[in-house]
């Protein structure tokens, strides 16, 4: 039987003192498209930043697929895929070529890459523009271009903060297909968002933090019924601590 | 005209509003076109005529008075003296003019010794870079060439590097004492001006060396033209034949005009992509020569990245293509040489001929036709350039990818150099000797700069972003000293080549064992830290500015912006002020905040 795709035990980070996560514990089955929120300081972006191996946690153990995320992290690399909030590309690299590169990177096999990145990249309608520099695409455009890097070697675990930033409304419908496909493949899709009424209907597991602390965890209709809640967003009633 | 302007890559449209704007003393209308997407950079394309015609003039003044070697002398250290005191003058004005500095000086009153630091010490290290690699050496032998002692030239050397300091350190005080009195707006406008003059927009050839943030920016400095100089003196001053003469200032001039005007045409395409004038896409260009030679790189993951990349950059950014357009001319003007049997003893000559030596000078052109690839390990970690997620995401490690560049550079450069050196050496009958040494010194000289790139920021993996102001402060320093170590050095190797080629080879030996103790001791420092990328974010917290904006309370954010608060601050979340605003919708605010200039990610004017 295969390990759990994320497994959080009794996280604790601080910066410098200051606490960021606090005895976190979760675990994401495989298939699951788990949600991830929190209002401002929750604790969602150094959550994804540790299982991405980009912070290394305090205190606590976290495996990704199974690998350390310490230890092994070349491992865990190596089944994520990650699109963040903040679109960051090459502009002088064309969007094939970038999603090319990044196929390369995780060594896959050069007409293969192509193949995937072609594809992904016309399924996102960007098939008669994927030759033009990064650095004249719009937004939106970035944001379609990096989520198909992420997804081009095809992970064990999508890690995706805000995707839906910049996507016009044809491209977030897309989008929520091509994650559904995904999860019904046996692959794990981690979705951190504000925008808590997207995940309903659509994430099977929610986790709820606020000040670095579990609020609520499981699975929606579970989440729904710990917390008394009609809908998510009920979880955070007070707009001036959650994302406009 | 504007055929003209457009067939030159600038663009017409531009220049005409920036010119009106002028005219109307509108500041703000430049800086709302600049927000548009023109950014001035047709007055940069426009720059190449005026430096074309001083860096012709300079080469007809020295051939006309080719049998008077002291006039030729003084005509180009005058010419590049002035220069380089203009582009001081232009780089700290710029400087201040800066998002990230005009932070630095809004907060003197509070922190006296940030602005000093964080301007004059990358001032005086470019200072002494020049004196010590192009004016020194030029001066030296300028003066072995009218048999004054070399004692007098050394002394004129250390005068010119104290005299670039006192400059920098008067124009800087003049110039930050203009900010603060004068005020941005006034300024912004008074550098327009100024780039219409000719002599300052040399300065914009980069003198202040933006793609290579982090206080590298000697690397920009030659921009390919002012390098040649000093050879170019050298060779007159020795008396050399006419043949010799002609032959040399026919091959500076293929690589002094068509070759920026080729890459600025083509880097104007692209700045000015989206603009009526130039609508069209981004240019389709390739550098096929380019692309053939990385491509051979290929096998590993980390080869590949690296190809890719150095690609990326050159496509993009005008310094690093036209620095890789010039690479391929080295190789041309060597085999040129070699063709019209002028060799390395009539290029150069020289004290170094007798022994079988190049001229520094031929050693400095090599030298900056490689930043490109000796740039890569940052710039690919470069908050700026935006790809260090992609890195962090692939398989391939932080190490791996620094030991690829390395093996980039040996194997597209250094190797094919190298082979043909050998057989140059070989051809001339040289000893074998002298080509050891030679190789030692450049093999020096290339890993020191990669070791020196890669120790400085080995601890840094995100680069430096302004707000790491105290790293910065650390780095700068400590980046001087080696500089000044290696200016030292560089001279010395000099020296010693001329009289007692033996004392060079102990010299370089000895330098050998210091690089490698030094990149032991860079890359044992990497091993030790437990995850390649950042570890550890700043403290960021929720300020009052960013609760007054969320709450729409106009006048207190601005209360609190006037009362010196910081907009750039993020939240732990990342997000700043401006997020909140433009959350919110709210216009005032936005208009407020960018003002104040809130840190906000900048993407590129959107093409649909």
């Amino acid at each position: 039987m295969s390990p759990p795709a994320v497994v959080f035990d009794k996280v604790t980070h601080r910066y410098d003192r200051k606490e960021a996560l606090r005895d976190v514990s979760f675990t994401i089955p495989r298939g699951a498209v788990f949600g991830l929120i929190g209002p401002n300081g929750s604790g969602k972006s150094t959550t994804l930043n540790i299982l991405t191996t980009l912070l290394s946690h305090t205190e606590g153990g976290v495996q990704v697929c199974g690998f350390d995320v310490r230890t092994e992290a070349a491992e865990v690399k190596s089944r994520i895929g990650f699109a963040p909030e903040e679109v960051q590309l090459y502009n002088g690299l064309s969007a094939r070529e970038f999603v090319e590169l990044s196929a390369a990177l995780h060594h896959m096999d050069p007409e293969a890459g192509a193949r995937r990145a072609e594809h992904l990249l016309a399924h996102f309608g960007l098939e008669d523009r994927m030759d033009e520099l990064l650095g004249s695409y719009s937004k939106g455009m970035r944001r379609k271009s990096l989520i198909a890097a992420s997804m081009v070697h095809e992970p064990e675990l999508l890690v995706l903060d805000e995707p839906l930033e910049g996507l016009d409304v044809v491209a977030q419908r897309i989008f929520k297909d091509m994650i559904r496909e995904h999860a019904a493949n046996g692959k794990t899709v981690i979705y951190s968002t504000h925008i808590l009424e997207v995940l309903e209907g659509f994430a099977t597991h929610v986790l709820l933090l606020r000040d670095g602390q579990v609020l609520g965890y499981g699975s929606v209709e579970q989440v729904h019924a710990d917390l008394g809640l009609e809908k998510l967003a009920d979880a955070f009633p007070n707009p001036s601590g959650s994302r406009p | 005209m504007d055929a003209l302007i457009r067939r030159l890559g600038a663009d017409p449209r531009e220049l005409r509003v920036l010119y009106k704007a002028l005219q109307q003393d509108k500041t703000w209308r430049i800086e709302q076109q600049v927000k548009n997407g023109m950014d001035l950079r047709s007055l940069k394309v426009l720059m190449v005529i005026p430096l074309s015609i001083i860096s012709i003039a300079v080469l007809i003044i020295s051939i006309a008075y080719r049998d008077n070697p002291a006039v030729v002398a003084l005509t180009v250290l005058t010419t590049q003296l002035a220069l380089f005191s203009a582009s001081l003058v232009f780089t700290i004005i710029m400087d201040l003019l800066g998002d990230e500095d005009y932070r630095v000086i809004a907060s003197w009153p509070f922190r006296p010794h940030s602005f000093l630091l964080a301007r004059m010490i990358p001032m005086m290290r470019t200072a002494l870079i020049l004196a010590a690699f192009a004016g020194g050496p030029a001066i030296l032998f300028a003066m072995g060439a009218v048999g004054i002692p070399v004692i007098t030239g050394l002394t004129l050397a250390v005068v010119l590097v104290l005299f670039s300091i006192a400059l920098v350190l008067v124009l800087s005080a003049l110039a930050s004492a203009a900010v603060r009195t004068l005020g941005l707006e006034r300024l912004r406008l008074l550098i327009v001006v100024l780039m219409m003059s000719p002599l300052l927009l040399y300065t914009q050839l980069d003198l202040n060396g933006e793609a290579l943030k982090g206080g590298i920016d000697f690397f920009a400095v030659p921009a390919g033209v002012p390098s040649l100089w000093p050879a170019a003196l050298v060779a007159l001053s020795a008396g050399q034949a006419n043949q010799v003469l002609w032959s040399y200032a026919a091959l500076g001039l293929l690589i002094l005009i068509p070759l920026p005007i080729l890459a600025f045409n083509r880097a104007a395409r692209d700045y000015t992509r989206g603009l009526p004038a130039t609508r069209g896409g981004p240019s389709k260009a390739r550098l096929g020569w380019l692309a053939v030679l990385l491509g051979a790189q290929s096998k590993s993951p980390a080869d590949r990245v690296v190809a890719v990349l150095t690609l990326a950059h050159i496509r993009r950014d005008w310094r690093f293509r036209m620095q890789g357009l010039m690479l391929p001319f080295l190789f041309a003007v060597i085999a040129l040489s070699m063709q019209t049997k002028m060799g390395q003893f009539g290029m150069f000559g020289d004290p170094f001929a007798e022994r079988g030596l190049w001229h520094p000078a031929m050693i400095w052109m090599v030298l900056i036709m490689v930043p490109p690839i000796f740039a890569l390990p940052m710039v690919s970690q470069s908050g700026d350039h935006k790809a260090s997620w992609l890195l962090c995401m692939g398989r391939v490690e932080e190490k791996d990818y620094r030991l690829s560049v390395r093996r980039l550079f040996r194997r597209v450069f250094l190797y094919p150099y190298v082979a043909l050196l050998a057989v140059f050496y070989l051809w001339q009958g040289v000893p074998l000797h002298h080509l050891a040494a030679h190789l030692l010194m450049l093999s020096l000289l290339g890993e020191l700069m990669v070791g020196q790139i890669q120790a400085a920021f080995s601890n840094q993996p995100y680069s430096l972003p302004p707000q790491d102001e105290e790293l910065a402060l650390k780095l700068i320093p400590l980046m001087l000293m080696l500089e000044i170590f290696g200016g030292l050095a560089a001279w010395a190797l000099y020296m010693t080549a001329y009289r007692w080629w033996w004392a060079y080879l102990v010299m370089i030996a000895l330098l050998e064992w210091m690089r490698r103790s030094s990149l032991n001791w860079g890359l044992k420092s990497e091993e030790t830290q437990e995850a390649p990328l950042p570890v550890e974010e700043p403290v960021r917290e929720t300020t009052p500015l960013m609760v007054a904006v969320r709450e729409g309370r106009f006048h207190t954010a601005k209360t609190l912006l006037a009362g010196g608060a910081d907009p750039s601050v993020m939240d732990p979340d990342g997000r700043t002020a401006l997020h909140f605003a433009r959350q919110n919708g709210d216009q005032r605010l936005i208009d407020l905040l960018e003002r104040a200039d809130a840190r906000e990610d900048p993407l590129p004017a959107e093409a649909n």
